[in-house]
């Protein structure tokens, strides 16, 4: 792996980042490539926040860096390619209550970069509207995130509401937040809950590749 | 019956303030602020606390359950109290029924807030130190995109004026509309007398305290789990 563009990303480095990314999809490296090194850069912010090292707005800034070379062209997946259909659609909120977005726009970024159609409601989003939004769009997976101890109990009315509007068979429903466990998980209702948006990631493919 | 209080730095003034109402006198452990940046860490230092505290009967807890960080504390060494409540926001603003729509676009600030160590001053100076003033400015705007107003909370705790100044200073930078709200100690006042009413979560002795403590229904603990 490339150590200069991990350090580079771990200390923030937004110019020099963005200069190396470029550097390397010029000289042939894939986005997965890419993804890969940036998801071990990022992972180091999140350790030297824990650490207390790190503020806020570093975890802040690393997302700006992360969106910017998501936007990349390079980088964007490409939907009109024939052979690249969409892997899935995913209705993805902050749920009723809450505020907190710095995870679920994390989860978000690294979904659309795999192929996945994101539908970002916001956040405080009422239950009504993960309803609307699953049988307007015809979703595969809903996302629901949340940091505050409240949330637990929004992610809960979220998936009652979802199972009496009838969809809950129709849909695989995943929980992101720090405090989440297998115990609130399984109180929530939710198919799956992780504190980790790659592990995230990879169990939505398990799903899409069942479902197809 | 002996007491011995648990308290975040964070609600200093107004614990003490509320040890002046109450005529309270219990000895206090005051925990590092910090510690609310993340709850795995503060659950695990409370639980040394816990562990530590032998020879009293209740163990006081001036927390919420601050992003899940009590849940799962057992109760090793005596009965604990804890406020059934989402963290020290809703508790300062204890009795207010405007208190879900205040939360839905509000930052909270007190002087404890003010003066924590990661506070959302020194966050800002921070960014415009690391990365200048123009991206410090775009930070701010994701971190806090959905909020419209910073509210300084009246605790009667501390000296109110000296923090309208900080505040609204601090409200220019962040473009967000200052404003002012009482709050008050009660809750703490009930905790530090012993008026454990549905506020209250009360966990028996080999108990634990679960993530459904907090909810409105009644306080729900596992027994005899280890
Ligand atoms: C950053 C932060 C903020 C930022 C938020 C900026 C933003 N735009 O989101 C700011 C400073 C604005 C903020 C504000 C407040 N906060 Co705050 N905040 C935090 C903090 C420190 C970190 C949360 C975070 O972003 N973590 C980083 C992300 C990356 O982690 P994550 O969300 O878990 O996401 C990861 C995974 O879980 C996963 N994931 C997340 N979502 C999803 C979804 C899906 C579908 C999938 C697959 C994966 C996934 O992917 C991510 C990457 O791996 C937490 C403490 C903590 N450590 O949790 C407190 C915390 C959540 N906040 C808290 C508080 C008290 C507040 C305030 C009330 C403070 C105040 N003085 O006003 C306000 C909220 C105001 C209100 N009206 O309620 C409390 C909550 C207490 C509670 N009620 O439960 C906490 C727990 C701190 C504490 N212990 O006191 N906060």
């Amino acid at each position: 792996m490339n150590e200069v563009l991990i350090k580079a990303i771990t200390e923030l480095n937004e110019d020099k980042v963005i200069k190396m990314v470029k550097s390397l999809l010029k000289e042939g490296a894939s986005s997965q490539d890419i993804l890969d090194i940036l998801q071990e850069g990022m992972d180091n912010v999140g350790n030297l926040y824990e650490q207390s090292e790190y503020f806020i707005a570093d975890l802040i800034m690393a997302g700006i860096i992360f969106r910017e070379i998501l936007n990349l062209d390079e980088m964007k997946f490409d939907h009109d390619s024939p052979k690249k259909k969409f892997v899935g659609k995913i209705v993805l909120g902050t749920v009723k209550g809450d505020l907190h977005d710095i995870g679920k726009d994390i989860f978000s970024d690294i979904a659309t970069s795999a192929g996945f159609l994101v539908y970002d409601l916001g956040v405080d989003v009422p239950p009504e509207k993960f309803v609307q939004k699953i049988i307007e769009t015809d979703a595969d997976i809903v996302g629901m995130s949340g940091v505050l101890s409240l949330a637990i109990t929004s992610m809960k009315e979220t998936i009652d509401a979802i199972r009496n509007a009838g969809l809950r068979d129709k849909v695989k429903i995943i929980a992101g937040g720090n405090h989440l466990t297998k115990d609130s998980g399984a109180y929530i209702g939710a198919d799956e809950t992780t504190n980790n948006a790659t592990a995230g990631l990879k169990i939505c493919k398990k799903w899409t590749k069942k479902i197809d | 019956m002996s007491n011995f209080i648990i308290a975040c730095e964070m609600l200093k003034d107004e614990v003490l303030k509320s040890q002046q109402n109450t005529g309270n006198k219990d000895p206090v452990k005051w925990m590092d602020s910090i510690l609310h940046m993340d709850p795995d860490k503060l659950r695990a230092d409370l639980q040394d606390v816990i562990d530590g505290s032998t020879g009293y009967d209740n163990l006081l807890f001036v927390y919420g359950s601050c992003g899940n960080g009590l849940v799962g504390l057992k109760a090793t060494t005596a009965r604990l109290i804890v406020p059934k409540t989402a963290d020290c926001i809703t508790m300062l603003l204890y009795g207010r029924n405007d208190i879900d729509s205040i939360r839905k676009d509000t930052y909270f600030l007190t002087k404890g807030w003010l003066e924590g160590e990661k506070n959302l001053r020194n966050e800002y100076q921070h960014s415009v130190d690391k990365y200048g003033e123009e991206k410090a400015r775009h930070i701010f705007k994701v971190m806090l995109n959905h909020y419209r107003y910073l509210m300084l909370i009246d605790s009667s705790a501390y000296d109110i004026d000296e923090y309208i100044k900080i505040s609204e200073e601090l409200a220019i930078k962040l473009e967000l509309e200052f404003m002012i709200k009482t709050g008050n100690v009660t809750m703490m006042d009930k905790l530090l007398q012993g008026q454990w009413d549905e506020d209250f979560c009360v966990v028996p002795k080999g108990g634990e305290l679960t993530f459904s403590s907090f909810g409105t229904s009644s306080c729900d603990t596992i027994l005899n789990k280890f």
